[in-house]
């Protein structure tokens, strides 16, 4: 990012906009529901193009069954981790971190050794996230572990981004989309008050469920029957919710296009805006990083695939101004419209 | 019955109400891409049935949107207004016909416009910069940038796909003489709708650079 001399000035220029959770570090969270298209590369690379254009930044490997952000940024085995906080041995989340050779950039490991670390309970998981926003950085980004439970989904939920990664492949696409339906149902099921509302919601994540409620426009009307204001939340959860793509080892046009067809089916499929904030080219140069133990935009700043990173962290730090991507924000009808879908 | 139907034509493209026609015609490549039968990225959320419906919408938004008077006429008709022509005869507004849903091939896009997918507008912007030195990559990136594939600017320029990619790949041995390569990457520079001087001057300097480098080092080597 430095070197292409568009570097954003070094002052915390994103708190110019209020955001909903105060003025804490921005919360990115890096998913993308299936294991291997590249969620830890997207992660690491992000953190070193925003730590090299300035930010404080701190990086946070959540994958606790297959912890390996810390290889990837040329860090040692470290001697504490996450790990130690869900299981309570370290209270204090700041005492986890450990510096990186990229000025700039430190980084709170998964896990050091232990087989069989679990999933932090849901009541651990709300203290942790809230630890997470006092870090003393201006990017927090969140490296999710794959699959879809629970923990990895409100990892995805309570960023101030969520950005899903998938590459050119059907498994991938398809465990993308399963990714974005358990985030987006648990989502809306989040913010109904109502005992009732949220079992109608619960239901629907069933595709075959009794009540016929196939799409987000059933449950709406079915929400709405039972609880006006149920639906009014319900229809404020679903504008809120804005993935934000990246398609990984893009190797043709085609594969370029494939960010923007997914794009169209989450505002047919599910009614909600998300933006297509780039994509990454298969490259060697990625390999042969890896290899180097280094993120790519560090030790291969010129090749591609480093060009395509350092362009997705510069377009995450114009969207949170007067971002021209923030599309949604002019179409509050949006959801209501595009989740018009049949029903099945 | 298809809620798709119920849906606005510009909703069904995913433009704004105000899209000019380059938008249109965009966007409407991009859906026809992506609601093709064996698209990777619908096959897994939508049925067959589905997918051929909103293909059949999609096709439907953009022959009415795509068409000067048709739009003016649609716009109207969604303003609550009726259309001026209206009102000097008593012509209903024709909506254009439905395909006969019996897998009808989408229109073709009407005309070659290279889209620039705004999503990555910043870096089009870069691209302009006077001072940018265009290689082989660079040229390539500004390709996929467009969703264009080198059979597209084969079929357009008449340049053999092998010569561009060897000018992507900055394989200068296997290019023909300068004055080629200069018509080549302009063409090239032209079709993606690139200041076609600039990036010809740049890219042959150091074609040029390489070429006479070349014989002068054997020289240099025999002393």
């Amino acid at each position: 990012m430095s070197q292409t001399g568009d570097a954003t000035p070094q002052t915390g220029a994103h708190r110019a906009q209020p955001r909903p959770y105060g003025t804490g570090p921005r919360l990115v969270a890096v998913g993308g529901g299936k294991g291997g298209v590249g969620k830890t590369l997207v992660a690491a690379n992000l953190a070193a193009a925003l730590a090299q254009a300035g930010r404080r930044v701190v990086v946070v490997d959540t994958d606790l069954e297959g912890a390996n952000l810390h290889t990837v940024l040329g860090v040692g085995a470290p001697r504490a981790s996450l790990a130690d906080y869900v299981a309570k041995r370290e209270t204090d989340l700041r005492k986890l971190l450990v510096d990186t050779p990229i000025p700039g950039l430190r980084l709170i490991a998964g896990t050091h050794g232990h087989l069989g670390v679990p999933q932090p309970r849901s009541f651990r998981r709300v203290a942790l996230l809230g630890e997470l926003r006092k870090l003393p950085a201006d990017f927090v980004l969140v490296d999710l572990g794959a699959g879809t439970h629970p923990s990895v989904m409100d990892y995805f939920l309570v960023g101030d981004d969520g950005i899903l990664v998938l590459t050119p492949e059907p498994t991938s696409v398809e465990n993308a989309y399963s990714f974005l339906r358990a985030a987006f149902y648990r989502r809306l099921r989040l913010a109904m008050t109502s005992e009732s509302a949220r079992a109608l919601v619960h239901q629907a994540m069933d595709q075959g469920n009794e009540r016929g409620i196939r799409t987000p426009l059933d449950l709406l009307r079915e929400v709405r029957a039972i609880a006006p204001e149920e639906g009014l939340r319900l229809t404020a959860a679903i504008q809120g919710f804005r993935p934000r793509i990246v398609v990984n080892s893009v190797r043709s046009a085609e594969d370029v296009r494939l960010g923007f067809a997914v794009r169209s089916v989450c505002r047919k499929y599910f009614g909600i805006a998300a933006d297509y904030v780039g994509y990454v080219n298969y490259d060697d140069a990625v390999t042969q990083a890896i290899r180097q133990r280094r993120p790519v935009v560090v030790s291969h700043p010129h090749s591609d695939a480093a060009v395509y990173l350092a362009r997705i962290a510069r377009k995450l730090v114009g969207s949170n101004g007067r971002g021209r991507n923030l599309r949604a924000e002019r179409e509050p009808a949006l959801a209501d419209s595009a989740a018009r879908r049949p029903l099945a | 019955m298809s809620g798709f139907e119920e849906l606005d034509h510009y909703d069904v493209l995913e433009v704004e109400p105000d899209a000019a026609p380059d938008e249109i015609e965009r966007s409407y490549r991009v859906l026809f891409a992506a609601y093709e039968s064996d698209s990777l990225a619908t096959y897994s959320m939508f049925g067959a049935d589905e997918a051929e419906q909103l293909r059949d919408r999609i096709d439907q938004a953009y022959r009415v949107l795509s068409d000067p008077a048709l739009r003016r006429s649609y716009d109207a008709e969604r303003a609550g207004e009726r259309p001026e022509e209206e009102a000097y005869g008593n012509e209903p507004v024709v909506l254009a016909p439905l395909s006969d849903g019996l897998g009808q091939p989408l229109a073709e896009p009407r005309s070659r416009v290279v889209p620039t997918f705004d999503q990555m507008d910043d870096v089009a912007e870069a691209e302009s910069d006077e001072e940018t030195v265009w290689d082989g990559p660079r040229l390539r990136r500004a390709r996929l940038l467009r969703g264009v594939e080198v059979e597209d600017v084969a079929a357009a320029t008449k340049i053999g796909p092998a010569y561009l990619r060897s000018l992507e790949e900055d394989r200068f041995d296997d290019l023909p003489a300068v004055v080629y390569v200069r018509g080549f990457v302009a063409a090239y520079a032209r079709f993606l709708g690139l200041d076609a001087n600039a990036v010809a001057r740049s890219y042959s300097q150091r074609f040029e650079e390489h070429r006479f480098a070349k014989p002068r080092g054997r020289l240099l080597g025999r002393h």
